[in-house]
């Protein structure tokens, strides 16, 4: 049982983000309790369904049964079922009102920001958004790599092995070009196969064994290679292992292509 | 942002649900023209949402293509929508008059800021104020995530399935990797018959000529979040007594606590503002706080009827945004409706909010067991 009350703790400060999120859930403990001395109507629509939810989430019986088989992994996505700011936004509006003198309201209000700014973190910031490369909001060189490739279809789609930083942008673009594997390649959902993964493996690495990437990429009909030359060093010319430069974007991302298969 | 592309957008994500939730305003008899305007548009996208689940789920299953299905929805969506056009046909001016008498005898005065600012506590200065600050950080909140960009590797599965929906015409067929057909019928993992938000979105691209990945990047964080502040303001009527000075000033704060919400990946912040598009981020930011609404609502001693339908009607979206949707919509019934028995002691009330789980459960129970 102190397993499964360890494991929601977990869960829930997975949710908050540890220390950095207790100040805005204080917050709302505090303004939950508030909503008590708030009248019935409050109560009825604040307090008591949150002080449901709350029950509901940390019960180690629900975790063991339902959490665990059902819910592994996003347990703590049931605490969207709770209003947080709406309960904080709603306290921080009764109380600010309680100053009468309208300016001293507008400064009580200023305070109360300041509080939430000052304990909170931006959500917008350089870490979170960045200027736009184009309109599907996804890497230029996966686009350009994309259109290189749809020039070049031999069949109705093509497989491709891209540098890691692609492999989740390419199939957002386009169905035609089709990488040899993308996110399960972390175990996300599907496993890969061996083989997939041992050039995943490879893709990871400075310094790549050209021959196995190439020759798993002739055995499962991978046309196009692309590797990334500001991290990868690999030679230069690899005719010798049957594929053929044909071009590169972006100054960095240099596109091979099997040698001996018709355009 | 091209002004074709906003024609488009605004025409489904506001015109249409509008015109289709004017049902749901006459309905249920609202008043006053801001909040007609809000329900209508956050009821109607709702019914939206709550027609494509009802459809999309045995298409799906049945391997039938995404122009069946737009074909389908489009032809499903005439129906609330002639029933609007009537309702607004019958609407005699004597009626309106006959409303608006008993509103303001009634001391209803639900609506527009005109009406509600000079005797609902608040100096109409102040509420100028602000409403410009509320007004001004929400469209900062619209505009940040539609013109800068933010990359998130779920949407690898989303939206690929959304590409290959739109490009071979099908539905969840492809491997959203591959690209190879699947051999099942159900999309890559069983939720996503369930849950077919990537072919809700996938619908909208093909009636928009918009692709895939610029819809869901660009124009759905716009119009997403601009509808999820539309049905906060909702709540804050609710809760602040439809005094506007005290609504706009909860809109500040929930603004403000948003903004700076930024703790973890997973808070509602985050998902109200940094990925709006997915489905999951739907259901957190606009479907839940829906229900919580339509409780409020329901939960009052004398309830419209109607607001018991839109249980069903919301319960019923949920499912179609998330497998997550499925899972708190009847927990946030079954909660509420023990909070409402608290109050009111009434079984068949109760009984009946928790019915509205319904569809959620049979979601579930194939989920878990089909």
């Amino acid at each position: 049982m102190i397993t499964y009350c360890i494991a929601v703790w977990g869960e829930f400060t997975k949710f908050i983000g540890g220390r950095g999120g207790l100040a805005h859930w204080l917050m709302f403990g505090a303004a939950l309790l508030c909503c008590i001395l708030m009248g019935k109507s409050t109560r009825k629509k604040l307090f008591w369904p949150s002080a449901l939810v709350l029950v509901f989430f940390f019960n180690p019986l629900f975790y063991a049964y339902v959490g665990t088989r059902f819910l592994s992994g996003v347990y703590w996505r049931l605490l969207w079922m709770l209003p947080v700011s709406f309960v904080i936004a709603f306290v921080l509006t009764e109380l600010t009102f309680k100053v009468k003198k309208n300016i001293f309201r507008a400064a009580a209000v200023i305070a109360a920001c300041a509080c939430i700014i000052l304990t909170g973190r931006r959500e917008f910031s350089a870490e979170t958004y960045s200027e736009k490369e184009n309109a599907y909001e996804i890497p230029q060189a996966a686009i350009e790599i994309s259109d290189i490739v749809m020039g070049q279809l031999w069949d109705w789609k093509e497989s491709i092995i891209v540098p890691n930083e692609l492999m989740c942008y390419i199939r957002q673009y386009t169905c035609a070009v089709t990488p040899l594997y993308g996110r399960n390649a972390e175990g996300f959902i599907t496993n890969i196969e061996p083989a997939e993964a041992s050039v995943f493996a490879e893709m990871s690495r400075e310094e790549p064994d050209v021959e196995l990437i190439t020759d798993v990429a002739k055995e499962k009909g991978c046309r196009f290679i692309v590797f990334n030359t500001s991290f990868h060093r690999i030679p230069e010319d690899l005719t010798g292992y049957g594929y053929e430069q044909i071009d590169v974007v972006e100054d960095v991302y240099v596109i091979y292509r099997q040698i001996g298969q018709p355009d | 942002m091209n002004f074709r592309d906003i024609l488009y957008m605004s025409i489904l994500f506001v015109l249409v649900p509008m015109w289709i939730g004017y049902f749901w305003v006459v309905s249920l008899r609202l008043r006053g023209s801001v909040n007609r305007l809000l329900h209508a548009w956050v009821l109607g996208f709702v019914t939206m949402l709550a027609i494509a689940q009802v459809l999309l789920v045995p298409l799906v299953a049945l391997h039938q293509s995404l122009t069946t299905a737009l074909m389908c929805w489009e032809m499903a969506l005439t129906i609330p929508a002639l029933a609007s056009f009537l309702c607004l046909l019958t609407r005699s001016a004597g009626q309106e008059g006959a409303f608006r008498e008993r509103g303001i005898r009634q001391g209803n005065r639900s609506g527009g800021l005109r009406g509600a600012a000079p005797d609902s506590g608040g100096s109409r200065v102040w509420i100028v104020i602000f409403g410009v600050l509320a007004g001004i950080l929400i469209l900062l909140q619209a505009y940040i995530p539609a013109r800068y960009e933010h990359r998130d590797d779920d949407d690898s599965r989303f939206v690929s399935e959304e590409v290959s929906a739109v490009v071979h015409d099908t539905m969840y067929w492809d491997d959203p990797i591959g690209s190879d057909q699947l051999y099942w019928n159900t999309g890559e993992v069983k939720k996503d018959l369930t849950s077919p938000w990537a072919m809700y979105v996938a619908m909208c691209s093909r009636i928009s000529g918009i692709p895939p990945a610029v819809l869901s990047h660009t124009y759905l964080p716009f119009f997403l979040i601009l509808l999820c502040y539309a049905l906060y303001l909702l709540i804050g009527r609710v809760l602040c007594s439809e005094n506007w000075e005290k609504i706009f000033l909860f809109l500040i704060f929930l603004s403000v606590l948003h903004l700076w919400g930024y703790t973890s990946t997973h808070t509602l912040a985050s998902m109200l503002l940094l990925r709006i598009w997915q489905g999951k981020a739907v259901c957190a930011s606009f479907l839940l706080p829906l229900l919580f609404y339509l409780m409020y609502q329901v939960m009052n001693r004398r309830c419209q009827k109607g607001w018991y339908a839109l249980l069903f009607v919301a319960a019923t979206g949920a499912c179609l945004l998330s497998g997550i949707g499925i899972v708190t919509g009847p927990v946030v019934l079954f909660l509420y409706g023990i909070v409402d028995f608290m109050y009111h002691r009434r079984w068949k009330k109760t009984l009946i909010i928790w019915t509205a789980a319904l569809p959620g459960a049979v979601c579930l129970a194939y989920y878990l067991f089909g």
